[in-house]
């Protein structure tokens, strides 16, 4: 007689199971709302220390998903804020709210993959950055960062596929040109490298990693006379970075006094004054104690040709900072602007009692006949 | 007024009371999720999500942290304000030395201040010297030894710059410099002045090196930055901030030329050294390509790297962007703090790796050989995103489990601050900037593992110094590492072992000391293994004089290259030993 080896799942071993599994959807069921009443988790990332501007600005935007916490574009200006300032733990939380609220959001996704990249997740940041390829197939920003995803792990080959295909959507990319470079050159492909590296040195004979990755090919081409001779002649800085929309726009979003001033004075190479204006008076509000910036505020309302408007912020500057002699003497460029001789005369005589060397104020009192 | 100005601050992760919606039933199931991973994964301690990758491997403890049994005691004090001074959060180097003469190795601990850094020199000790009186037992040995340099500390640098057989120590400070000479009795004197030396600046690495082999060592000082203290910085979210290296002018390297009659001079320009300025951190010394000359790497901080090529006329030249080691893979200076040098690949030439701030890898640059110079093998050997999230300072390639191969353990700790790690009992602000350290394992041709040592890897402090070295004297190695504001930790080896060791001194007997720059190689079945006598290592560190090998078969000779280009081959008795070489003998000793 053999004794029958019992089965694993009997008739009432499956009616248990169903039991089991419909007790499991009743508990869903009645406690899910719990579960569904409690909120996410929003990130605090406010500090003590803060420049004033960055906690109003992320501290409105977090309030704002505090109030609607199933809003996307409130999860999405706080995690660019978020993004924008550096705080990037804080930012991953949000933009993974951000994606479950919205999966389709590209731009969302793109800045996600880089912040994933900067916490050392490479592997998550590369799924996130074929998805976005994926959904945005004729942008070449994503292939590149996976063409630079891909380098930086050693993946030379897949690098170098990576940026060939950014360069097919946008062929002129001097950043994708040299990151292919550097691939070809770390593949052995030192002639083809030398190939590409050699006009885009010559289009672009301030970037320091074109000239300095061509200096690299030729020592590994068996050219190393052109590599020494390339090398003693080699430009201090990197100038390339990739034109990146989505970037752009949450770099951009930066309130600090620093990012403000970069900003501002970018305005001001483009001649956007009034803009340059802007972003120095947000930057004021995070380092009031300085007295450049409102001197710079005062020099842009001068270019404006506003020059009353100009007069309180050079007066805050000296306030600031008494021995400030260019305050001095764009204020009195101001008075004089407006017409207020005496004024005029005696802000140049500040500036060129503090700063003896000050030419253009001695030039200015001279041309009244104050000298 | 927003939401915000009427609630007040929402610390993280409070639960608000009024909002109901599908994606907090998401945010509660990915809690869950974390919550079960992190009990699975041990203490939670360790929320490193890089870790949980693949090529995250889980073993043994290869260490034990035995600080409190071992009477070192120790923390390197740092002068903290709001404003954050750039150098309390540099500091940190030590050194591992015999400086008695007794056959263990005794430990030198460069130390900051809580009063002021003001780079003048203090009036009290305070560096601190540990005698080691038995295996794994230390004592404060800082009055009776002389070595409590009072200045700003910042690393250190050993070499036996009068060639007596007794090592010398150099302090290295943010402010003046100072030269102990040893006695030989392990007790030494302050003679900076007598030596000539007068380095006010900031140094933070040191390296002794005979540069034109006339039988000296001479000296190699890394140079940081011109500190402005009236200076003040801000992150990104406008918060003050110690500053970064490019907030302040930086400064060119010196090179001193040991007369051999206890002076020094500074030919930093007639060398070539002084025509490039950078922040310097670290500096190792080799013979990188192979010519019988040792060459200098300098790991500068956001400027590019320096691999100085020595002429051998008493000049050198600056060959580190022709070579590949200026710059990572992308051609970007990055952020350059330890350095160490080693046969990572086993193909006989030393690479060199290096460790770098977050968003930035460490690096690690092979050297190709045959003149090409060197290729960032980072991603390639595994060392990548892994750090990404982490900035290394010390660093040291050891064979932890003896198979003949060289792993890597870096310090880490930043200098930027992140999230506050829950729980951390470290004064302010350290909390912000600790970290965990990394531990990986080579596992063979130069391709790394990381490792999660549940003593070394989970700690988070903020970490600088690291060296090591056979504290116990069983044949593998031990590591000391430093911490800002935090006790130094001793950690013993106690990895299960691979295979055996062999401890080798090169002595060159003609110099009465020992032979720094010497190249050891030994054939270990069918690999070979090749160690180069150095001493400085990591981050303002120094190391022990002699070569650590592991090795999986019993090698039967080996082969040095003395620093003057002669070699000389030396029969092997077997190991798990130490032993000496002395040039010229041809017979080891014990």
């Amino acid at each position: 007689m053999t004794a029958e080896i019992p089965r694993p799942h009997t008739r009432s071993n499956r009616t248990m199971l169903l039991v089991a599994g419909l007790l499991l959807i009743v508990c869903a069921v009645v406690f899910a709302p719990q579960f569904l009443a409690d909120p996410p988790l929003i990130p605090n990332p406010i500090a003590e220390g803060m420049e004033a501007a960055v906690k109003r600005v992320i501290g409105s935007a977090r309030a704002d998903v505090v109030a609607n916490p199933s809003s996307e574009p409130a999860w999405r200006r706080f995690a660019n804020l978020l993004d924008s300032h550096d705080l990037n733990e804080e930012a991953v939380i949000a933009y993974t709210h951000v994606l479950a609220l919205n999966p389709g959001d590209s731009a969302s996704r793109y800045n996600y993959g880089l912040l994933l990249e900067y916490v050392g997740r490479s592997d998550e940041a590369l799924i996130e950055f074929e998805t976005v390829v994926a959904a945005r197939p004729t942008d070449s920003a994503p292939h590149h960062r996976i063409g630079e995803l891909h380098a930086r792990e050693g993946r030379q080959a897949e690098a170098e596929a990576a940026f060939r295909r950014a360069l097919e959507i946008s062929p002129d990319s001097q950043i994708s040109q040299r990151g292919l470079a550097i691939a070809l050159n770390a593949l052995g492909k030192t002639g083809e490298a030398i190939a590409l590296l050699e006009p885009l040195a010559a289009a672009v004979p301030a970037d320091r990693g074109t000239t300095s990755s061509l200096v690299q090919a030729y020592q590994r081409n068996g050219q190393p006379e052109k590599a020494a001779a390339l090398n003693s002649v080699l430009p201090p800085a990197d100038t390339l970075a990739l034109r990146d929309p989505i970037r752009h726009a949450v770099v951009s979003l930066a309130v600090d006094s620093k990012s403000c001033i970069d900003r501002a004075k970018e305005f001001e190479r483009s001649s956007q004054f009034q803009l340059a204006i802007q972003a120095f008076v947000l930057a004021a509000e995070g380092a009031p104690e300085s007295a450049a910036i409102p001197d710079w505020i005062g020099r842009n309302y001068m270019r404006l040709g506003q020059p009353r408007l100009a007069i309180p912020h050079f007066d805050r500057s000296v306030a600031l900072d008494p021995g400030r002699a260019n305050a001095y003497f764009n204020r009195g460029s101001a008075y004089e602007s407006t017409g207020n001789r005496t004024e005029a005369i005696g802000d140049y005589r500040r500036a060129a009692t503090i700063d003896p060397e000050h030419k253009l104020a001695k030039a200015r009192l001279q041309a009244l006949g104050a000298l | 007024m927003s939401d915000f100005g009427v609630r007040g601050r929402i610390p993280f992760g409070e639960p608000r009371q009024s909002a109901h919606h599908k994606l907090a039933f998401v945010n509660w199931l990915v809690v869950i999720g974390s919550i079960t991973v992190g009990l699975s994964s041990g203490c939670g301690d360790d929320t490193d999500p890089s870790r949980s990758k693949a090529q995250s491997l889980t073993h043994p403890a290869w260490f034990a942290e035995v600080t409190e049994s071992t009477g070192l005691n120790f923390t390197y004090q740092t002068f903290i304000t709001d404003r954050r001074p750039m150098p309390s959060v540099m500091g940190g180097g030590l050194a591992l030395f015999d400086a008695d003469g007794d056959g263990d190795l005794d430990v030198y601990l460069a130390n900051g201040s809580s009063e002021t850094p003001i780079g003048a020199r203090g009036t009290r000790p305070a560096a601190r010297f540990f005698r080691q009186e038995s295996p794994l037992r230390f004592r404060d040995a800082t009055l009776e030894s002389g070595l409590g340099d009072p200045g700003y500390g910042q690393g250190v640098a050993i070499g036996d710059f009068d060639n007596d057989g007794a090592p010398d120590l150099l302090a290295l400070n943010y402010g003046p410099d100072a030269l102990y000479r040893n006695r030989g009795d392990g007790t030494f004197e302050d003679v900076t002045e007598r030596a000539g030396i007068h380095i006010p600046g900031w140094s933070v690495s040191g390296a002794f090196v005979d540069i034109d082999r006339d039988g000296f060592l001479d000296l190699y000082l890394v140079q940081y930055v011109e500190f402005d203290p009236t200076k003040s910085c801000t992150d990104s979210a406008g918060r003050p901030e110690f500053c970064g290296p490019l907030a302040h002018p930086p400064l060119h390297d010196i090179l001193l030329r040991n007369r051999g009659d206890g002076t020094f001079e500074d030919i930093s320009v007639s060398s070539g050294i002084a025509s490039a300025v950078a922040a310097g951190l670290g500096v190792v010394a080799q013979d990188f390509n192979g010519d019988g000359w040792v060459d200098l790497y300098v790991a500068n901080d956001a400027y590019a790297n320096q691999l100085w090529i020595n002429r051998g006329d008493l000049t050198f030249v600056d060959e580190s962007i022709p070579q590949g080691a200026a710059f990572n893979m992308n051609s970007q200076a990055e952020a350059g703090m330890g350095v160490v040098s080693e046969d990572f690949d086993g193909d006989g030439l030393p690479d060199l790796f290096i460790t770098h701030l977050v968003k930035e890898t460490n690096t690690l640059y092979r050297n190709l050989g045959g003149g090409v110079g060197f290729q960032d093998a980072t991603g390639a050997s595994g060392l990548g995103s892994s750090s990404m999230r982490h900035t290394g300072f010390g660093t040291s390639a050891m064979d932890v489990e003896l198979d003949g191969d060289i792993d890597l353990v870096i310090a880490n700790g930043g200098v930027n601050r992140g999230a506050p790690i829950a729980g951390s009992n470290l004064p302010d602000p350290w909390p912000l900037y600790a970290e965990s350290n990394l531990l990986y394992r080579n596992e063979g041709g130069g391709r790394f593992a990381i490792m999660d040592d549940p003593s070394f890897s989970k700690r988070q402090e903020v970490s600088r110094g690291l060296v090591t070295g056979d504290l116990d004297g069983d044949g593998d190695l031990d590591m000391i590492v430093t911490n800002l504001d935090s006790p130094t930790r001793v950690y013993r080896n106690d990895a299960i072992r691979h295979g055996s060791w062999l401890r080798i001194r090169a002595i060159d007997p003609a110099l009465g000391r020992d032979a720094i720059g010497a190249r050891i190689t030994i054939r270990d079945g069918g690999a070979t293994r090749t160690r180069t006598v150095s001493q400085a290592v990591g981050y303002g560190s120094s190391g022990p004089v002699e070569a650590h090998f592991g090795v999986t078969q019993v090698p039967t000779s080996a082969t040095v290259r003395w620093p003057s280009g002669e070699s000389e081959e030396f029969p092997l008795p077997g190991v798990d030993r130490a032993l000496t070489l002395r040039r010229g003998t041809g017979t080891p000793e014990r």
